[in-house]
């Protein structure tokens, strides 16, 4: 008899947990070698980028040594670092990012290495938006590795097909859209599985939808600014402006946008190559141009949330592990290590002040045609120009997945932006308090 | 009475059948029975911030208040009356659709089998990640090809749209799925000696008739597995719902169905806890679902 | 060639009248419901072969199921000289990982499923039940359990831990035990005990060779798993000399998502030439679906 046999199971697995429970032991840290340090390093990049710098850096210093481990791709970074971090054994040192800090830190995943890293502060290797990224709740929790500068490209032979101007704010973009519609182009795409448009707009706008007061989270969806960025949106989906093509489609995404059916794109330097790469009919068509902005804004703002270079939990040499994350985003050795022969470009140096000796190579050959030469200008203002309000609390992995629920009923008009964010709001601050963190809003 | 000499002889024989078992079962226990004994424990207890939550983590015994939490989950019960419903309708139709595959086959001369079998295994072949890339170009409504062969017809067919989008599914799995159910079953089919329907054939049965009153009862105990596994595989569906929450996201929303929901919990929500009583329900209701097939066709699966 | 025939004489001494379907109608039936079935299976595995032969550049922007700039020639030699031909790395430690999880698994589950089948003893109903209970478990619940149970046994980043794990496969005992109860009567046992055979014996000649069909068949789907598995080795293997094919691909496909690089090319390239190894072993084993061994043969 089937129910019998199953219950026999239950009883024999429930037996075996007993003697089970007794005996999850720790695994005693690893004895402190001599000689150099070893600092394990996670990515998921390729080894073609990962090597020269590892090279480099190996070739530079002698007491400490860096080893890269390439990983499968982000979800697979993410799986494997809890793993090893819950084991707490063969913990790497460093990590590429693959969330924000204070989601990964709230998950317990981070070391706090605030103590190792704020003397670097002082010396002025970083540019000032970059430090952000790298904090949660005031605290450092890995090596800032900087923002990729905001801007937008658009189709300037459609645009001047039917004598539209680029816009230079959100409301001209919205204008230039109405005046494409006729002729059956959208001016934007906006993915009904991604929300940064959303989270873009409020960031541009000086907005953010958490704050630290005290101890306490204080949650507002409902800012001035993020309500402007909502309004922006609205109007683009209310008045039928945009696209809403998937990424993972991608072959129908790329030949839509190289249709010239498709004619904005905000967008940043690491995406560039790709475009160039993919494109065929609107290469030369495009134009790289400043990111609109708010109407009435007094000076020229472009969003920038940094990213960092992380530091797990249960990481054996913090200290060499900052030395070495801070080579990496700061020195001339490293931005010049990242050169790649076939694609003649260098990573994008994020963090530094001044990005400037390495912006041409960031810049495709065919892309922008004739009109090449604009985008270092582009790219500089934007770097100059950008601001990084931007704070998010312990419990953003989860809040984001929500978001995106929400963001999708956004985009096929099933509620309104100010409808989403209000659930938004109520969501998260019940979220927080179910977990016994504190919070207001 | 039996002999008691007779006893012995069986008893040694019972025991010597038991020790072909003995390898399998001590890997089992260590790869398998003891990390679900592991994961049986996370649905017990509690984990609990403070403050600002980048603190340490305090863990509380909390017993059985995970699970029941989860009972009461209304947006987990929607995900899993949306797979059942999908179930119900897919598994008849893939197995439907493998049986048949295979019944054909057997059907077939040697020659023609050979050429066909191959052809047939080759969605099983292909990973996963490859079909998806395959299919995704297919169901493309820009610039794949199905929407416009559909549209032929009068249809306008958008795989990706909310409506269609178990169809979508439906048809991926049945597409990767028919070649695995087919092989078994074949296999089935294959062991049954053949004196027994060249009797039929010289009493002039059809062909037909041979394969439904003869083959498929003699091949039941593999057609109720492949169901069996085909009911534990839907219910659980992960990837293919996954994929689709790009392509109609307002439609696969992150708990849209049981797994995904589990997912979201323990590594967006970050409560591995509550995801693991969440997979204790879903494992309940998973082996209910079987065991009343199993009861419904009457075949013991222990005996 | 030499195995056919032996296979044969076995068959041999009960000769098998296959007869063919017998009106011409019903052979048409099969041939074209055979005929719509291959179309369904293979018709979609076209896009792959045309995509096989473009450059990246074309890969997007030109019609998916015509042939654009004729380029397999530089994909293959792309595939197999990217990142110092890591791809031919990937390609024989999917196949050493394969082949050996693949054959412990059979020897261990086969004799697992046929003591099960053909036995009755204390624990057995106990057994079965655990093994069908450890089929509804969803495995997302037990990633991190077995990770640390894997760290535990030092088998991270070593191939043990796929290789090992993947010999005790629940779903193979429960396969192997349905073909034995359908392929071996008890009856020829009980004969064989009467005739003075050890019980392992038995199993060796009559049990093994009664099973070979669907030994055969536990085997390939073991072999197709645990060659297109990819979960085990990402998360179990660290250093990407020791990857498999498919996680190999897995990464290279997903480099875009945020990267200047697009490899979906070498990914689609890259897939047909890991089924080279599949359909090789499927062909080989052709033999094994011919039919089992007659019962007439064996007495």
């Amino acid at each position: 008899m089937a129910r019998k046999q199953l219950k026999a199971a239950a009883v024999t697995i429930l037996a075996t947990s007993v003697t089970l429970a007794g005996c999850g032991g720790e695994q005693p840290a690893a004895p402190q070698s001599k000689g150099p340090v070893t600092i394990t390093w996670w990515s998921w990049d390729e080894h073609k980028f990962l090597d020269p710098i590892v090279e480099k850096f190996n070739a530079t210093h002698d007491h400490i040594k860096l080893k890269a481990v390439k990983q499968a791709d982000l979800p697979g970074t993410a799986a494997n670092l809890r793993n090893a971090v819950a084991a707490k054994q063969d913990v790497p040192c460093l990590v590429k990012n693959f969330g924000e800090v204070p989601g990964l830190a709230g998950e317990g995943l981070l070391e706090d290495v605030t103590e190792e890293f704020e003397p670097y502060t002082k010396k002025g290797l970083y540019n000032e938006p970059a430090y952000a990224g790298a904090q949660a709740g005031g605290r450092y929790y890995g090596v800032p590795s900087g923002f990729n500068p905001s801007f937008m490209i658009i189709n300037r032979a459609v645009y001047d097909k039917y004598g539209i101007a680029p816009p230079t704010t959100w409301d001209e973009l919205i204008a230039a859209g109405k005046e494409l519609k006729k002729y059956g182009v959208y001016v934007m795409n906006l993915a009904g599985e991604d929300p940064s448009t959303l989270v873009n707009l409020t960031q541009q706008a000086g907005g953010t939808w958490y704050k630290v007061e005290g101890n306490t989270w204080k949650v507002d969806f409902l800012s001035p600014e993020s309500l402007k960025a909502a309004e922006v949106i609205q109007q683009l989906v209310d008045n039928d402006l945009v696209a809403n093509q998937t990424y993972q489609d991608r072959p129908a995404l790329i030949a839509y946008f190289d249709s010239g059916k498709m004619v904005s794109l905000p967008t940043s330097t690491w995406q560039l190559g790709n475009y160039e790469l993919n494109y065929k009919k609107s290469l030369g068509d495009w134009q790289p141009i400043d990111l609109p902005q708010f109407a009435g804004a007094p000076t020229f703002v472009t969003n920038a949330h940094g990213s960092a270079i992380l530091v797990p939990k249960g990481c054996q040499n913090v200290k060499e592990a900052v030395e070495a994350a801070v080579w990496m985003t700061t020195s001339k050795e490293a931005v010049d290590a990242s050169y790649q022969e076939d694609t003649k470009q260098y990573a994008w140096p994020g963090a530094i002040p001044d990005p400037s000796p390495w912006v041409d190579s960031a810049v495709p050959a065919k892309l922008f045609g004739e009109r090449r030469a604009e985008a270092k200008n582009v790219i500089l203002k934007a770097v100059k120009s950008a601001r990084d309000p931007w704070v998010v609390g312990p419990n953003y992995t989860g809040v984001f997945t929500e978001l995106q629920d929400q963001w999708a009923q956004i985009v096929t008009k099933k509620i309104t932006v100010r409808e989403a964010l209000e659930h938004m709001q109520k969501f998260t601050v019940d979220d927080l308090k179910a977990k016994n963190i504190n919070a207001q809003g | 009475m039996v002999a008691p000499a007779v006893m012995t002889w069986r008893r040694i024989a019972a025991i010597k059948g038991a020790s072909f078992t003995v390898p399998f079962f001590l890997g089992f226990v260590l790869f398998t029975v003891v990390p679900i004994v592991l994961a049986l424990r996370e649905s017990m207890y509690t984990t609990k911030s403070s403050g600002l939550g980048f603190g340490e983590k305090t863990i509380e015994f909390s017993g059985l208040a995970n699970l029941l939490k989860g009972v009461g989950d209304e947006r987990f019960w929607a995900g899993m009356g949306r797979v059942a419903l999908f179930a119900a309708i897919s598994i008849p139709l893939i197995q439907v659709a493998s049986v048949a595959v295979a019944l054909l086959l057997d059907a077939a001369t040697r020659k023609v089998a050979a050429r066909f079998r191959l052809a047939l295994l080759i969605p099983y072949m292909i990973p996963g990640i490859v079909a998806t890339l395959i299919w995704i170009y297919l169901y493309s409504p820009d610039v794949g090809p199905l929407t416009p062969f559909f549209a032929l017809f009068g249809v306008n067919a958008d795989f990706y749209s909310g409506e269609l989008i178990w169809v979508s599914i439906g048809n991926l799995m049945a597409w990767g799925g028919i070649g695995f159910n087919m092989l078994i079953v074949y296999a089935a089919l294959q062991a049954v000696p053949r004196e027994i329907f060249e009797g039929a054939r010289v009493d002039g049965a059809s062909e037909l008739r041979i394969a439904w009153s003869i083959k498929v009862p003699l091949i039941r105990r593999s057609l109720v597995l492949t169901t069996v596994l085909s009911i534990i595989g839907t219910l659980q569906i992960f990837s293919d719902p996954m994929l689709f929450r790009s392509m109609a996201p307002e439609t696969v929303t992150r708990d849209f169905t049981p797994i995904m929901g589990i997912y979201d919990w323990a590594f967006a929500q970050g409560d591995f806890n509550y995801a693991a009583a969440l997979s204790i329900i879903l494992a309940i209701v998973v082996g209910l679902a079987s065991a009343i097939f199993y009861r419904f066709t009457n075949t013991a699966p222990t005996s | 060639m030499t195995t056919t025939l032996d296979r044969r004489t076995v068959t041999a001494s009960a000769p098998r009248p296959r007869v063919a379907p017998h009106s011409k109608r019903t052979k048409a039936t099969v041939l074209f419901g055979l005929i719509a079935f291959t179309v369904y299976s293979v018709a979609p595995v076209w896009w792959l072969i045309v995509s096989a032969t473009k450059g990246q550049s074309d890969l997007y922007t030109t019609n998916g199921l015509w042939f654009a700039e004729f380029r397999l020639l530089d994909n293959f030699r792309e595939l197999f000289t990217y990142q110092d031909g890591i791809f031919l790395t990937w390609m024989w430690n999917t196949v050493v990982y394969s082949l050996a999880g693949t054959v412990g698994m059979t020897l261990i589950c086969v004799a697992c499923g046929y003591g099960l089948a053909m036995y009755r003893f204390r624990g057995r109903g106990v057994m079965m039940g655990c093994i069908i209970g450890s089929f509804l478990v969803p495995h997302a619940l037990l990633t991190i359990p077995s990770f640390l149970l894997y760290t535990d046994l030092r088998m991270i980043d070593t191939p043990w831990a796929i290789i090992v794990p993947s010999f005790f496969s629940a779903f193979s005992v429960y396969l192997a035990k349905v073909y034995a109860e359908g392929a071996i009567p008890h009856e020829l046992l009980e004969a064989a005990r009467i005739d003075g055979a050890g019980e392992y014996r038995i199993f060796f000649v009559i049990g093994a060779r009664l099973m070979s069909t669907g030994a055969a068949t536990i085997f390939l789907l073991g072999f197709v798993g645990s060659w297109n598995s990819f979960f085990g080795p990402l998360v179990y293997l660290r250093s990407q000399d020791k990857w498999t094919v498919m996680l190999g691909l897995y990464s290279w496909l997903k480099i875009k998502v945020d990267n200047s690089t697009d490899l979906t090319g070498l990914v689609v390239v890259g897939s047909i030439v890991s089924l080279i190894p599949m359909v090789a072993l499927m062909v080989s084993m052709q033999r094994y679906w011919r039919s089992g061994v007659t019962l007439g043969s064996l007495k």
